[in-house]
């Protein structure tokens, strides 16, 4: 199931009341916040009132804050092979 | 995939003397390498005309043939350096830690500015931090090298060519450090307090594994074959 994916680039300062309504409709309260919604008519109508102001892609997953967060992450660089603390921890 | 340096000793291995007096079938035998060194060092080999065809040996691994623009040469000098590089110890390599690097060798203590913790495993769903005692296999390292032959990742080496364990020694703090922080024209004072934690590792064990025989058909980037293996574990 497809998604947009919508992440705010401008702000949505100075803008009229009916745009900022729009915006928090959304769930774009602040610059690069990044957020999912379905794909339906509805939704495209929001998009295309702030289309200035956002980045938009279609995915396929949904990403919660915390994934995403994660992906940016760099590679811890490790494994752990023995732990005293924790039993059965990866014997790879 | 691993771009070997230098260039130059890409051509004295094919065409050392010694090759070129030695009828094929001895030359598939390993070679000493001393004679690879001493042939390093003396730069008028380095003009030496190629061999002829004939005493080219028909198996293509140890004396490759082949053109640059021929894919599976990168794998077939590969090979041949890693063999040499495996038959030079000690090594040393500069591992990635959170994106950290650092450049270690057999025994080195190290010092990390952290508490580690371990990744994500669902075996482990109190995610307690790494103790006194435990080992960790350091799979993201971006060089591995002896004294004559580095491999280099892009940016980081597939982590079945080398074997890296470090335990932990220590897991220890700084001691308290305090200072005041004062603003003008005021009589209160904050004071900060800091102290900071510090995991030690020491590398227990740095090895170079045998070309596994996988890695001779696959010639992709490390990127993909690196998280696997993070998974595993």
């Amino acid at each position: 199931m497809p998604f947009f994916k919508v992440t705010l680039i401008r702000s949505g300062i100075g803008l009229t009341h009916k745009k900022l309504g729009v915006l928090k409709a959304l769930g774009l309260r602040k610059r690069m916040r990044t957020v999912f919604h379905d794909v339906n008519p509805a939704i495209a109508g929001q998009l295309m009132k702030v289309k200035e102001l956002i980045a938009l892609s279609t995915t396929d997953k949904k990403l919660s804050r915390r994934q995403m967060h994660e992906k940016r992450q760099p590679p811890p660089g490790f494994v752990v092979e023995k732990s005293r603390l924790v039993e059965g921890e990866g014997k790879s | 995939m691993a771009s070997l340096l230098p260039l130059s000793r890409r051509l004295l291995l094919r065409h050392t003397p010694a090759a070129s007096i030695l009828s094929p079938p001895l030359r598939l035998l390993p070679r000493p390498l001393a004679a690879i060194r001493h042939a390093s060092t003396s730069p008028s080999q380095t003009t030496q005309t190629p061999l002829p065809p004939l005493l080219r040996p028909a198996n293509p691994p140890p004396a490759p043939s082949t053109t640059a623009s021929d894919p599976p040469i990168d794998l077939t000098t590969l090979q041949t350096y890693h063999t040499a590089l495996r038959h030079q110890p000690p090594f040393y390599t500069t591992i990635h830690i959170h994106n950290r690097c650092y450049l270690v060798t057999l025994g080195d203590r190290i010092t990390l500015p952290a508490v580690l913790y371990p990744p994500r495993n669902p075996a482990n769903p109190l995610n307690k931090p790494l103790a006194p005692g435990d080992t960790i296999k350091l799979t993201h390292a971006s060089v591995l090298g002896s004294r004559e032959y580095t491999i280099k990742g892009t940016p980081f080496i597939d982590p079945r060519l080398f074997t890296c364990r470090a335990v932990v020694v220590e897991v220890t703090a700084e001691p308290m450090r305090k200072k005041e922080k004062t603003k003008r024209r005021q009589r209160r004072v904050k004071t900060v307090r800091s102290k900071h934690r510090y995991t030690v590792l020491r590398i227990s064990e740095l090895a170079v594994n045998e070309l596994p025989v996988e890695f001779t058909a696959a010639g992709g980037a490390a990127g993909p074959e690196i998280t696997k293996v993070v998974k595993e574990g």
